[in-house]
């Protein structure tokens, strides 16, 4: 068992992701793969155990190692593996970026054991929802009672900013919901109409990004959220901060509900794990209801 | 030549000649007078106008049943026959104040006692400031900018406890004075309804009182429009409903102010 934890702590050290990055390519894999290899080749980890070298095929990174005659494995390897990559953070960052690993251990020259690890099986998030939260009677929600799950060890907060009722906060990734006044009441029917206006989208779109350097669309469509017409845009650009640029993301919900507009905004760091957590948004969007109409 | 007077037992006509006399719409029972006779009498019991007398043809069956009809009431009593009378006078009475008690009622019912309502009205916690506020935001929205009154008084009242309101979800009583904004809700309805028929009544008064607007005819066609007098029957329409009625009479009062 010790001899797991060697080989998991061995790689870290290799691996160098910058939190900055997008999700790495096949030939960036390719690229790590041969530099691990470069450090790993001939390496002692201890107690007989030797690196033997790593190459990559598409998006699995494969280790090799030696063993001696008398190293043994049972069937809880793979679990012990997994367990030390996700403790070590390495299993979030193979997750992040879609890297499968296995893990080839090998007695005089031929295979003995292999272990096959997916990516998807190093993710540390917790994609659940949790309990109902509700904006009723909430100050800042102008009378809009809306109702919205949030996502388990997601912290929530109150809104710094005047539109602002509720965020979901996770490390640097932040799900807003604002309630804006819009200019007149408009029925669900009207709202669709008004989507289908062109002009009017990009308008929306161009305001909404108006704070990022640099801004760039990235898709925009009309969906429907609990509901009622909904306008859903993806931008990214830079957003100034402390004189750094940071390169930032963001996917926003615009709910056109009665006399409101309800904002749902997403944002973080343009890196792969923005985009691991899309499915994490879609879940949450889709949990929006409004009581009122039930009632 | 004698002169001949006949009565009808009210008035008395004459002076004729006998050939006269027979002219006239006389009986055999008509009572007659001239000169000489101590009291009227009748033609069949004066000798000296038997000739007269024979002349005018006797009554028919039907004249005779009148006759005696006539004849018994008199024979009745005539006492009875006052009382009759008296009796039909004050039935006739009778019936002229209850048509007019109760068509004072009925007028009365259309008209809503003001100062009852005020006397009835209550300040309370409910936000009627956001419905005027969004009211003019929606009127400002198609172009109309009617005047601002500086008073606004919008409250419950307890309209059920006041005889002729019962009815009524809310009563405008700045209709054509553009100083003023004065609503009252009926507490109860404000309290039965739910947020889409709040807005229906909000907007129905405001329209009253904002704009002059006049009540529909209560007629099926008219059924979902804003100003809809019966919007008890709005159960069942949601905001979409309101928010597309009162799109529907601002535009068409756009329009007229254009």
């Amino acid at each position: 068992m010790e001899k797991y934890v060697r080989i998991v702590f061995f790689f870290i050290l290799l691996n160098s992701f910058n939190s900055f990055s997008q999700t790495l390519s096949e030939l960036q894999i390719e690229k790590l793969a041969k530099e691990i290899n470069n450090k790993l080749k001939g390496k002692n980890i201890g107690d007989g155990v030797r690196g033997k070298g790593c190459f990559s095929v598409g998006r699995t990174l494969i280790f090799q190692y030696s063993v001696p005659n008398n190293w043994i494995s049972d069937n809880e390897s793979k679990n012990l593996l997994i367990s030390n990559l996700k403790k070590t953070g390495a299993g979030k960052q193979y997750f992040i970026n879609n890297i499968n690993v296995d893990f080839y251990y090998f007695k005089n020259n031929s295979i003995y054991k292999k272990i096959s690890i997916k990516s998807h099986e190093l993710s540390t998030y917790n994609f659940k929802l949790g309990d109902y939260i509700s904006t009723k009677n909430h100050p800042k929600a102008k009378g809009v009672n809306l109702k919205i799950r949030q996502p388990i060890d997601w912290e929530i907060k109150e809104g710094n900013g005047p539109n602002i009722v509720k965020k979901f906060v996770f490390e640097n990734i932040t799900f807003s919901i604002l309630v804006k006044d819009f200019i007149t009441f408009s029925s669900r029917n009207q709202s669709k109409d008004l989507l289908k206006d062109e002009e009017f989208l990009n308008d929306l779109a161009k305001d909404a990004s108006s704070f990022l350097n640099k801004p760039k669309v990235l898709s925009k469509k009309v969906i429907t959220v609990g509901s009622y017409p909904t306008f859903e845009m993806e931008f990214k650009g830079e957003m100034e901060r402390l004189g750094l640029n940071i390169p930032s993301t963001f996917k926003i919900w615009y709910i056109f509900y009665e006399d409101k507009i309800i904002v749902l905004n997403a944002g973080g760091i343009d890196n792969a794990e923005f985009k691991i957590f899309e499915r994490l948004f879609f879940l949450i969007v889709n949990s929006v209801s409004f009581p009122e109409r039930f009632e | 030549m004698k002169k001949y007077y006949y009565t009808d037992g009210k008035e008395k006509f004459g002076p004729f000649s006998k050939n006269e006399l027979l002219e006239q719409k006389i009986t055999r029972n008509t009572k007659v007078w001239y000169y000489g006779l101590n009291d009227w009498t009748e033609i069949s019991k004066i000798d000296s106008l038997n000739e007269l007398n024979l002349s005018i043809p006797p009554p028919t069956i039907n004249e005779l049943k009148i006759k005696k009809n006539t004849i018994n009431i008199k024979k009745g009593n005539n006492k009875n026959n006052i009382y009759s009378s008296t009796k039909w006078l004050i039935g006739i009475l009778i019936g002229i104040i209850l048509f007019l008690i109760v068509f004072k009622k009925l007028k009365k019912s259309n008209e809503v006692d003001y100062n009852s309502v005020v006397e009835n009205s209550y300040n309370s916690e409910e936000d009627f400031e956001m419905y005027v506020d969004k009211f003019y935001r929606d009127i400002n929205y198609y172009g109309i900018y009617p005047k601002k009154p500086k008073k606004t008084i919008i409250k419950l009242s307890r309209l059920d406890q006041i005889g002729n309101t019962t009815h009524i979800h809310g009563l405008s009583f700045g209709f054509d004075n553009d100083d003023i904004i004065e609503i009252y809700i009926n507490k109860s309805s404000w309290e039965n309804f739910d947020k889409p028929m709040k807005y229906f009544l909000m907007y129905h008064e405001l329209a009253h009182d904002i704009l002059n607007v006049d009540d529909l005819e209560a007629k099926l066609t008219n059924e979902g429009k804003l100003m809809y007098p019966e919007i008890s029957n709005y159960e069942n329409k949601d905001m979409d409903d309101f928010i597309e009625s009162y799109h529907s009479l601002f535009e068409e009062e756009a329009k007229k102010r254009k």
